[in-house]
């Protein structure tokens, strides 16, 4: 019995714009998991350097609501340091956990698979996207650790707001802050031209746009605003980092 | 089960919308509109998941059938889902269109933002505010109203947390901040909106219901942002005029009569035997130092003590043995006076008698600098009192009774309650030593 083919196109699709081709292949151990290049497992580690990032924001959201719950109880949680909580919970949930994670996780593995790309169009474009996204998120944690502790601005950091003394890490922190923003921008900058031109670019014989699945299209949506978002974001950070 | 609940819940749950107070009615009918619509849709889902659960489940042999476009349905779920979002967007759009058209004869009021305080204007006689500008801000002109323009003087000031307005009558508020963004929402006036520097802002509304709310700032604008406070009083329009007629004027705040020092300082003879001579204060008889205190602070304290809001509690001991002593202070005249005199006595700075840790201190400080001023001088516009070179011992106590509702809990003192909630940010005794210390460190500035 011949194999049953549930929608045959092979008569009228296209053929594919991008010829077959020869694939990065990694031998040693940190060519394959570290400085990998491979769309798969940089999706992996954008959702584990995501997922822990978030794990600390989590912790955070603990203590304001023990807070909120049993004032007092927890020593240390002072208004300051309630608004450095808020603050760094509201900024690593919205930025460095859940467009790291929908966008960077969710869309280097996706991707690939679902619109029938052998992998990014730039994969190394994308390995320095993920470096770049966990120097960010490094500099965010050091903000923990500097004189007067992380920012406590608020997560939308607006002016003069954020550079009043008085606020919560009016100083180290909020500049630190800014720079993490600022490299996380150039960071995601890169992961999303890889998204949206091989989304554009590399899919399938036969996988018209109409025919993306719903998942590519929301990654696809989603990549193209923050594309267009985040310039402004960057603009800004820097311009408030000079003020 | 999970739609059911959910329904349930909407109907029994005790959390609902605050009663209204105001004309916008139409603002609840909107989001009940919203609930309605997308409560339908999520039981009908639910049911239709349900269904499909159950019609579809496996059979032996069953197949999927493909079919991957069916325009007829695309067409039917497009146009239902349009109707569903018109439904809930188009009676907002109708709301909104009345939120920005304010009516003619609304009674205008200028509510003025600064960390963490409210401050009101009411147009005067000829029912026009005076020009402002920030060049005009000073520690006695908290609005920055304009000296030079005739249509000011008969502004009315309002320098309390607390706005009167009228039963029944529309107001638009003009909203500016002096600082940092800042929201002035009253839930049951269905009314918020942001305050930002640089820009005025409006909203407005008819009270419909007589009573007291909460004004609470909504955005975040700073450690101090729970303590920003206020209340509206809505009021019959005959006990609105009476609280207008209360308030002063710009141009009356200007030429306020000082008080006779000669009257004074026959008054302040009972005063001195604790407060000593040169209302130097004497911490053996727990009299805080008077002298080069602010006036207006005096007088406030004064009134406070004399009209019970302070002085009361069970807990105030030395605040009970001063009550009495204001009370002997016949009016507001007796109290203009003896504060003149006080006014007239030699600032001579107390001996600090507290030590702390200063870095902590400074730290914890920035927060008192917003009100207090950087060099804890005092700023009258903030309401808020000298604090640098006063008797330190008497700071400790009363941000002790701050902390621990002894003072600031009485209803007529709003400034006390807006500290007894800042205070709370002094955890222990060693903070608030710490701060003393700091302050005793500060030079004038």
């Amino acid at each position: 019995m011949a194999a049953h083919v549930a929608h045959d196109e092979t008569e009228f699709a296209p053929p594919a714009e991008v010829g077959e081709f020869e694939l990065y292949h990694p031998r040693t151990f940190i060519g394959k998991y570290i400085w990998s290049q491979d769309a798969k497992v940089i999706a992996i580690q954008y959702a584990l350097t995501a997922m822990g990032i978030g794990l600390v924001a989590l912790v955070f959201s603990w203590l304001m609501r023990l807070q909120l719950g049993f004032p007092g109880t927890v020593p240390f949680i002072d208004p300051s340091v309630y608004l450095q909580l808020v603050s760094m919970h509201g900024m690593i949930m919205v930025i460095y956990l859940l467009t790291a994670l929908f966008l960077g996780g969710f869309g280097n593995y996706l991707i690939p698979l679902m619109v029938g790309a052998r992998d990014m169009v730039f994969p190394y474009v994308n390995m320095l996207s993920y470096w770049i996204y966990l120097l960010a998120v490094l500099l965010l944690v050091v903000s923990f650790f500097v004189p007067g502790g992380p920012t406590g601005a608020g997560w939308t950091l607006y002016p003069p707001q954020a550079i009043l003394d008085g606020t919560p890490g009016a100083r180290w922190g909020i500049l630190l802050m800014l720079v993490s923003l600022g490299v996380f921008v150039i960071g995601f900058t890169m992961g999303g031209l890889n998204y949206v031109v091989t989304v554009l670019q590399a899919r399938t014989r036969g996988m018209t746009m109409m025919r993306l699945p719903l998942t590519v299209w929301g990654i696809f949506m989603a990549t193209i605003l923050a594309l267009l978002a985040f310039p402004a974001l960057f603009v800004s950070a820097i311009m408030m980092f000079l003020d | 089960m999970l739609a059911l609940g959910s329904v349930l819940f909407h109907f029994l749950s005790p959390w609902y919308f605050t009663p209204i107070a105001s004309n916008w009615r139409t603002i609840d009918s909107t989001i009940s509109i919203t609930f309605w619509v997308t409560g339908f849709v999520f039981v009908a889902v639910s049911l239709f998941t349900a269904w499909a659960v159950v019609r579809y489940r496996h059979r032996p042999g069953g197949r999927a059938s493909y079919e991957p476009e069916n325009k007829k349905l695309e067409v039917w779920l497009l146009v239902v889902t349009a109707l569903g979002v018109a439904a809930m967007l188009a009676p907002g759009l109708v709301v909104w269109a009345d939120v920005v058209k304010v009516p003619a004869d609304a009674h205008v009021v200028e509510v003025v933002s600064q960390q963490w305080n409210w401050g009101y204007r009411l147009p005067g006689r000829d029912g026009k505010l005076g020009t402002v500008s920030p060049r005009f801000v000073t520690d006695e002109n908290f609005f920055g109203v304009n000296p030079a323009d005739a249509s000011g003087g008969d502004d009315v000031l309002v320098a309390s947390p607390e706005l009167h307005l009228p039963l029944g009558v529309p107001v638009k508020l003009l909203l500016r901040s002096k600082d940092v963004l800042h929201d002035f929402a009253v839930a049951e006036m269905r009314v918020k909106m942001d305050m930002v520097p640089g820009l005025v802002t409006y909203v407005w509304f008819t009270p419909t219901r007589a009573g007291t709310f909460d004004i609470l700032c909504q955005e975040l604008c700073g450690v101090g942002h729970f303590a920003m406070r206020g209340k509206m009083v809505v009021d019959e329009p005959a006990a609105y005029q009476a609280w207008l007629d209360r308030q002063q004027t710009f141009a009356q705040s200007k030429g306020r009569a000082r008080g006779d020092v000669a009257a004074g300082q026959a008054l302040y003879a009972v005063c001195a035997a604790c407060h000593g001579a040169s209302g130097e204060g004497n911490v053996a008889l727990n009299a805080p130092k008077l002298s080069g205190q602010g006036a207006w602070y005096l007088e406030r304290q004064l009134r406070n003590f004399k009209q019970g809001a302070r002085g009361t509690h069970d807990k105030d001991v030395f605040g009970k043995m001063m009550a009495p002593m204001a009370a002997t202070l016949t009016d507001d005249a007796a109290m203009a006076n003896v504060v003149a005199y006080i006014a007239s006595l030699p600032d001579t700075p107390v001996p600090a008698t507290l030590k702390g840790n200063l870095a902590s201190g400074e730290r914890r400080y920035a927060t008192c600098a917003a009100c207090h001023g950087g060099d804890g001088g005092g700023i009258a516009a903030t309401q808020a009192p000298r604090l640098r070179g006063m008797s330190d011992w008497y700071m400790a106590r009363q941000l002790k009774n701050f902390r621990d509702g002894v003072r600031g809990s009485h209803a007529q003192d709003l400034h006390g309650h807006q500290m007894a909630l800042v205070a709370g940010m002094l955890a222990d005794d060693a903070a608030i030593g710490d701060v003393l210390a700091y302050v005793n460190s500060v030079k004038p500035r």
